[in-house]
Formats: structure tokens, sequence, C-alpha cells
């Protein structure tokens, strides 16, 4: 390895360790000064950064990038402002257990670049809240807008007061360089926030992480559903950002008894059914060679470009394009992930089909990540949700915005979405502040008196079986 | 202000820190050991003291990170081994841990 691009690493990784020595000495009150500033800093550039990032990555609508920072400033301070992360954040006479929070060390965090700056500011606020200093290292076709959020929310904690280096950000376009910071002895944990190659690199490290899993999420319109209410927040989540967000819906389900009214819903509300010739010409471009793979080239884009490149025409102001497919995986490019705002419509005999066709769709390469249901059959809400693999289940709810969470529901406000074991995480959660600690527990003396006042002999008689063992140790004298 | 205390019998120069040592602070101490240094006998710009420097962190409740730079740099200008950081609180001591600098700074 170049010997510049060690002591590069080498000094980078000194000042974060030097920062998170200063940081350990914080308590609440100068942590939370220091995140109220970032959080303030980053809102008032909400517009700016907008901008800037769809115009440098030409993906979304700057209006809903808008959108996405307010989400990641102000609905992630507001649920974690009032947080202890510092010190005793609990105590409880009658177990005897006190939970001390600890900061981890340098946090490294991965950045897309489908949300960068959102995504950069809420990992800083989640980090500086639990005094961890953070590395961002950029998306490349995001390195402006990122480097830029990052220098905002440095500035501010630095005015208020936050130790020197608690935000860096590491130069673009240097895999090598992300690699070994990735691996470096001192990074605490890795928030790995990207493709699946990114996620797998991160928790091949050696050093802890918590990545996210691919979405394909599938969306069950059940006919106790109120249709036009359904297909109005489908459409809202869908078109958010054109699909950038990966909780958004890929597949809509319907059983065939409600699949005319709802089609002819999703066409009032100005979306588009391809042909099955159209449908072809847009597999073509939406998805790679291999069948399987979201072509770069479509994510984020409007449908009016989506068009153009397959060389459709579509009605003026048409908000999505929806493709009536009759199966799931090989042959059927167009039922995998794809964030733009490109839909799968599925009709199924009954609920029980209904239901096993979302299992398909979620078992091909979403397993763990999010899904839908509109209905209003409590019994099919809970079916639905036993059955699918899904760290977020959103009811009646437009998925991209109800699994970020803080608007539509209690799910704590996260641009990191775990998914579980079945996106290879370890979480299912929406990852925030109170990832970022160790938690401490001091352990005062309580005897566990079935324990200790079992006898002693009983345990060590050959002759005494299990049963004798329950008995003495649930013996009530 | 820095309390320097030059012991020549036992050649030793001690030099106390207090407070709340921010990056203000930090840059202030630096100037006034570099002087302290400057004005210790037998001092050159290109050869360690030949002395003991010892800094004590009784009244110190709280270091920068480039307080912790300062100590490294202090640390230079004494032949290895001579150089050694007394009095400093477990919180302190924790921050030299957390930066591995403990041992080196022989921290106590």
């Amino acid at each position: 390895m170049e010997k510049a691009l060690i002591d590069q690493v080498e000094h980078l990784m000194a000042k974060a360790i030097f920062a998170a020595a200063e940081f350990q000495q914080f308590d609440q009150k100068r942590t939370d000064r220091v995140v109220e500033s970032v959080y303030k800093a980053a809102l008032n550039a909400r517009i700016q950064l907008a901008k800037m990032t769809a115009e440098e990555t030409g993906m979304g609508v700057w209006q809903h990038k808008v959108w996405k920072n307010v989400i990641g400033t102000q609905l992630v301070y507001e649920s974690i402002k009032n947080e202890k992360t510092v010190g005793f954040i609990s105590d409880n006479p009658v177990t005897g257990i006190t939970e001390i929070a600890q900061p981890l060390g340098p946090v490294f965090a991965v950045t897309p670049v489908t949300n960068p700056t959102s995504t950069a500011i809420y990992k800083i606020l989640i980090a500086l809240k639990t005094r961890n200093p953070i590395i961002v290292s950029a998306h490349r076709g995001a390195a402006k807008s990122t480097a830029e959020a990052v220098r905002i929310c440095y500035e501010a904690a630095l005015e208020a007061g936050a130790p020197e280096d608690c935000v860096q950000i590491i130069p673009p376009g240097s895999r090598d360089f992300t690699h070994m910071v990735m691996s470096h002895p001192q990074v605490a944990l890795i928030l790995a926030t990207g493709g699946t190659g990114l996620v797998k690199a991160a928790y091949s490290s050696g050093n802890p992480a918590i990545g996210v899993g691919p979405g394909n999420v599938p969306v069950f319109i059940d006919e106790s559903a109120d249709i036009e209410f359904a297909v109005r927040n489908i459409i809202s989540s869908k078109t958010f950002d054109n699909g950038t967000i990966c909780a958004s819906e890929q597949s809509i389900v319907v059983v065939e008894k409600i699949e005319a009214l709802v089609k002819e819903e999703f066409e009032k509300q100005h979306c588009y059914f391809l042909t099955p010739d159209e449908i072809k010409k847009v597999e073509q471009i939406a998805v790679t060679d291999d069948g399987k793979s979201m072509n770069p080239a479509v994510v984020g884009q409007s449908v009016a470009v989506i068009a153009q490149k397959a060389g459709i025409s579509v009605p003026e102001g048409t908000k999505i394009l929806m493709a009536k497919l009759n199966g799931v995986g090989v042959g059927y490019p167009l039922s995998h992930e794809i964030l733009a705002p490109i839909l799968a419509f599925y009709s199924a005999k009954d609920q029980a089909s209904a239901i096993n066709l979302c299992l398909d769709l979620n078992y091909l390469g979403g397993i763990g990540h999010s899904a839908g249901i509109y209905a209003n059959d409590e019994h099919v809400i809970m079916q639905f949700s036993q059955l699918i693999n899904a760290g977020r289940i959103v009811v009646n709810t437009p998925t991209s915005q109800g699994a970020v969470g803080g608007m539509f529901n209690n799910l704590d406000p996260s641009l990191t979405l775990g998914c579980g074991t079945g996106g290879k995480n370890i979480t299912t959660e929406n990852i925030t502040a109170r990832h970022l600690i160790n938690v401490q527990r001091v352990c005062r003396r309580r005897l566990n008196h079935k324990f200790v006042d079992a006898d002693e002999a009983t345990y060590f008689n050959e002759n005494m079986t299990e049963t004798d063992l329950f008995n003495a140790y649930h013996k009530n004298h | 202000m820095l309390k320097a205390e030059f012991k020549e019998d036992k050649k030793t120069l001690t030099l106390g820190f207090a407070g709340h040592i921010d990056t203000i602070l930090s840059t202030q101490y630096e100037q006034e050991l570099k002087e302290a240094l400057a004005k210790t006998p037998g001092f050159t710009e290109d050869q360690p003291l030949d002395l003991d420097l010892i800094l004590d962190l009784k009244d110190v409740t709280y270091i920068a990170s480039s307080f912790i730079r300062l100590c490294v740099y202090a640390a230079k200008q004494v032949p290895k081994g001579r150089f050694t950081i007394v009095n400093s609180n477990p919180m302190i001591k924790k921050t030299f841990k957390i930066v591995g600098m403990d041992d080196l700074l022989q921290v106590s």
C-alpha cells in the first residue's frame, strides 16, 4: 500500500481518536448544545443543500430533497433531543441495575447517492448526540453536496464548543482509502448505508457495523381498503423524490375482485398502465443485463425521462408507469427493486394467493426491509404481518415516508433502516442515537434466593432428576 | 497562568496547569510552556533539555485534544523517559488512555 495513503489514513484516525478522547468528557448539557447548533444550521441549509444535491446527482426532485433534509434534521432532532445519552441513563432500585451510556469512539459513516445530505446530517446528529466523532464517506456521485452538508454541520458543532475534528469527511473517489478506514482498528462502528457490496465490505472489515439490506417492497391492497385513499398514498410515496427511497413501493398486489377498481383509480390519478410491448421496452432500460439489478441510469429519474429512454409515449403528467405482470423473478425484470417511478402490478384470485405473491416479492431480494398493506380488516393486517419478512410493515401509509418514521407513525425517524438477519443486519430497527452508545450496567447485589437457598447437595446427587431440581429451585418453604 | 518551578539541583522542571483547558486556554498554555522551556538554563532550539519535565495536572478538570497535542510536543523536548504527567484526575487519565498516550506520556 502506498505510504502517502497510509499516512493520510493514520492522520485522519489520529484526529478522530483525539476528538473522541475530548468528547467523552462532555456532560449531557454540553453535548445537547452541540447537537442543537448542528440541527439549526443544517435545517437552515435545507434548501441550498437540496438544490445542490439534485443538480449534482441528476436524481430526484429538489423540493422532495428539501423534505428529506427536514426529516434528517428536524424530525431526527425532535426524536432525540430529550434522550439521555450521556452518563447515568437509568436507575432501577428494585433490580439494583443502573445504566450508564458511554460513547463508542469514532464512527465511520458511509452515505448513499440517493439520500446524500439528509443521511449525512442525520448520522452526524446521532453521532454527536452520543459523543462520538464521525468520519463521513460520501458516494462519489454526491461528493460535493455531502461535503457541503458536512462542512455546515462541523462549523456549527465547533461554534457550540464541540471538539476539533469531531466531524470529518474523507476525500472522494478512493476505494482504497475507504476500505483502509473501514478496517482501521480505531474505528468503533461503521454505519453503512448503501448497496449490498458496500454493506458486505463493512461487515467483513473486522469492525462492528450497522448496515442496511436491499428492499423490494410489496404492498397489498386488501378488499377492505379505501381504494382511492390507498392509491393516493401509494402515488405520493412512489413519486417522492422520483422513488429514490429504498422503502418505496415496488409492487402492488390486489385480489381479482377489486383489480378493475384499483386500476381505474390509478388511471384516474394519472398513472399509466404499460402495454406488454411497452413493458418490454421499459425492462430493457430499467434493469441491467442480468435481469435482476436496477440500471443506475433510471434511478431517481422522472417518468418523462424514463419514457424517453425507453422510446415510448405516455400521457403528459403521468406520475407512475404501471406494469401488470404475471410472474415474479426470472423472466420478469420489473418484479425486482427499481428506485424510480415504475411499479409492478399483480392481481391474485383471492386473499391467500395475494399474500403468497407478496411473499414471493418479499423474498426476491427484499427480505427484512419493508412492506405495506392497505386494509381495514385487522385480521388480514395481522395475518399479512406475521407472514411477511420485513422490519417495518406499514399500514394504510405510504411506505417511503412510513418506513422512514416520524411522519405517519411513531417509528424513529431514520435514514438507515435495519433489515434484520434477512438483510444480513443485526437489527430490524430504525437506527438512531440509542444504537450508538455502549450501555454499561452497574449491577448491585440482589440475591436470587431460589438459587442460593437451594440445597447444594441436591445438585451433586446423581439420583436427583430434573424434576427434583425444578422442585428444589421453586420450593416456597 | 502556568506555574513553572525549576529545581536546578534535581534538574527538574515542573509545570503546573489548572482549570478547564479548552482549545483557547490550551493555546495560551502552549505559548507559556514554550516560554518556560526557553527560559530554562541549557535550552537550545535543536537539542533536548537535560532535565526531567513534569506536567502537574492537579487542578485540571477538562482537556481539549489540542492540550494532548501540547503534551506530546512537550514530551519531545526532553530525552525519552524523562517526561511525566502527574496528579491527573481519573477522567483526565481516561482521556489519555483513549488516545493511547498514557504510557508514552507516563500519566499518573
